[in-house]
């Protein structure tokens, strides 16, 4: 155990936007830290903006010449005094350069170090550490060569089906699955093409693609001096292209001798690093086996449900580890019912989930206990096309998961979005769905059962009749609902960048 | 949120209304439903636009966003299910392939460009087979 020194944290500049954004100004409200906003031009009218004590324009739009600039991050944040930067997730939360990058600058980056995240946050090379523990791994391709006839017979070797992921970022970005190897080469491609796009790193591994499998992930934390524990797991089988729509915890899937078998593994390949802060280990389960996928060495989205169910704040875990203090209980956390999170994203669910952006109109989350709701816009703000789609996070919490279930759906039916279409239709489906009630979805679930557009449902007659009596009272007469199109012009034709 | 009443068939119901551009939004009964005022009357064009991608004289932009890859020349022929143009927005690229044998008679973007809904990127010529668009 080193000792440990306290620092001093007065100023936080946050390199992030929308919903974390929020979500880490209002844990430095509660610890009576002053926050910076390192935002781009399109994120002005905003949540965070709003909130921050100081706001720093980093640079236009696009993401690489802001929020993925390592250098205008820190200068916007040297120059508004910060001690300390917060990365939230995605973007530059995983670079291990730009964790140095703060350091240098003489502030404290609130997260791993760079070393911690060069051997763990690199797919590749964490998997030398799992190894090195005999723990299980799936089976695959890490090495260096990149040239795609290469990879193509790798993964002829490996078996079809067979996925090529990203190796310096997750998120679902980069990810193909390749079942032949007729289309093995343009697949492989066009991932190491979005892996650059999006992470700065065209270097891409492949593995054996698990079909029925589980995704389950272990919250790992590090504390100041260098202690980790876990705080239990959530499932996060419910994705699309590889991106997560719904996660729970705990996972509906793990008996007690698994979770701790899990839970055990997750806290000894995360020791092995000297790592600090805050961490997710992901497996895939099937069959009874799990299979080590790889460490997120950052706070990840879906972070609220661990929260629900233990009782902890994450971010302000984060924030004092950084500032050396202990933040581990004496008696163990413990688990206490079941929470459950959905991603509400900015897209038409009756046109195969194609982006929505604009004005947001009317915006009201149904409030109550045990129901939580982390949103970065609100009316009036704009949803634009720079970033992604997902614009709130809506959890709930409830004694058992079936109450949650419950829960959820209320609270989706009576969550009000204007202005910009959004996934709640589909998400009312997807928790509806016999498959997901019983807990035997698998990361197949949403390929199998919702990958065609739902189908826009006629205006009701009392939908019709308050649009005639509105119409009556001065408002534009309504038009003809357009109920000819079902088209879903996505029809597979669009990937994750 | 303040709710407005409204009686149907011996019941109050309680909604919320806001009429944004041309749209009005509309949330009752745990859905929410939004209606396009232009489209009174024009399915035709309606459907274009909200299908808004390939049509016999061209493909539009089904979304605003950015041309990322043009993979076709001026006067090129293209079959069906050919990828013509690859558009980005909201972190997903989308590949818009052409609905139907034809040339390619204008490209109207180029790689890098912000397009809107609806903004026409690529032209056809005429269509080699004349197909009767039912437009519902």
């Amino acid at each position: 155990m080193e000792k440990v020194m306290k620092k001093v944290i007065k100023t936080i500049a946050i390199a992030n936007r929308g919903e974390v954004a929020v979500r880490i100004i209002k844990a430095c409200q509660e610890l009576g830290i002053q926050t910076v906003l390192l935002h781009s031009e399109a994120d002005v009218k905003t949540r965070a903006y709003r909130m921050a004590d100081k706001t720093v324009c980093i640079g236009p739009a696009p993401t690489n010449e802001s929020y993925l600039n390592i250098d205008r991050n820190i200068q916007g944040a040297v120059g508004a005094g910060a001690d300390a930067v917060h990365p939230g997730f995605g973007f530059l939360s995983e670079n291990a350069d730009f964790s140095d990058a703060v350091e240098s600058a003489g502030m404290i980056f609130i997260g791993p170090t760079g070393d911690s995240i060069r051997k763990l946050g690199d797919k590749v090379s964490c998997k030398e550490v799992v190894k090195s523990l005999s723990l299980p791994l799936v089976p695959g391709y890490e090495g260096d060569t990149q040239n795609v006839e290469f990879l193509v017979s790798q993964a002829e070797k490996i078996g079809f089906p067979v996925i090529v992921k990203a190796a310096a970022g997750g998120g679902g970005r980069g990810m193909k699955v390749l079942r032949n190897k007729e289309d093995a080469k343009e697949l492989i491609d066009s991932a190491q093409r979005e892996a650059l796009s999006a992470f700065g790193s065209a270097k891409v591994f492949l593995e054996k693609y698990l079909d029925r499998a589980k995704h389950i992930e272990f919250q790992i934390f590090a504390d100041a001096s260098g202690k980790v524990r876990h705080l239990f797991d959530r499932e996060c089988s419910v994705q699309r292209r590889h991106q997560k729509i719904i996660e729970e915890a705990p996972s509906p899937s793990l008996n007690t001798e698994l979770r701790e078998q899990m839970g055990n593994a997750a806290v000894q390949i995360v020791s092995k690093v000297g790592y600090r802060g805050a961490g997710t280990v992901e497996f895939l389960l099937q069959d009874g086996k799990f299979f080590f996928l790889e460490v997120n060495t950052r706070l990840q989205v879906e972070h609220p449900v661990t929260e629900m169910i233990s009782g902890v704040d994450l971010v302000k875990m984060q924030i004092r580890t950084a500032m050396g203090e202990p933040v581990f209980p004496a008696e163990p956390w413990k688990i206490r019912g079941h929470s459950i999170e959905c991603r509400q994203y900015a897209e038409n669910p009756f046109m195969g989930g194609i982006p929505s952006t604009g004005i947001i109109g009317k915006i009201h989350f149904p409030e109550g206990y045990g129901r939580r709701f982390e949103y970065g816009f609100e009316e009036a703000d704009e949803v634009t096309p720079y970033y992604d789609s997902m614009i709130a996070k809506i959890i709930v919490w409830d004694e058992t998961r079936t109450r949650a279930i419950q829960k959820m759906l209320y609270v989706l039916s009576e969550t009000i979005a204007f202005g910009v279409h959004t996934n709640i239709p589909l998400l009312k489906k997807i928790i509806s769905h016999k498959e997901f009630i019983d807990g035997s979805m698998t990361t197949r679930f949403f390929d199998t059962h919702f990958s065609d557009s739902l189908v826009k449902p006629p205006l009701t007659e009392l939908q019709k009749f308050i649009l005639a009596s509105e119409s009556k009272k001065g408002n534009s007469a309504f038009g003809k609902l357009d109920n000819s199109v079902n088209t879903n012009p996505w029809n597979g034709n669009w990937r994750l960048v | 949120m303040i709710w407005s009443e409204i009686e149907f068939q011996g019941k109050i119901y309680k909604y919320v209304l806001q009429t944004k551009g041309s749209n009005q939004w509309l949330h009752v009964l745990g859905e929410t439903v939004a209606v396009d005022l232009k489209d009174a009357g024009s399915s035709k064009k309606s459907r274009r636009k909200s299908d808004g991608s390939s049509t016999a004289v061209g493909i539009d932009a089904p979304m605003p966003g950015k041309v990322t890859k043009v993979l076709v020349e001026k006067n090129q022929q293209v079959k069906k299910g050919t990828a013509v143009i690859v558009m980005e927005a909201m972190k997903m690229e989308y590949t818009l392939k052409a609905e139907i044998d034809t040339t390619i008679s204008e490209i109207l973007v180029q790689v890098g460009q912000q397009v809107t809904l609806g903004q026409n990127l690529v032209a056809f010529l005429m269509p080699i087979e004349k197909k009767d668009e039912s437009n519902g």
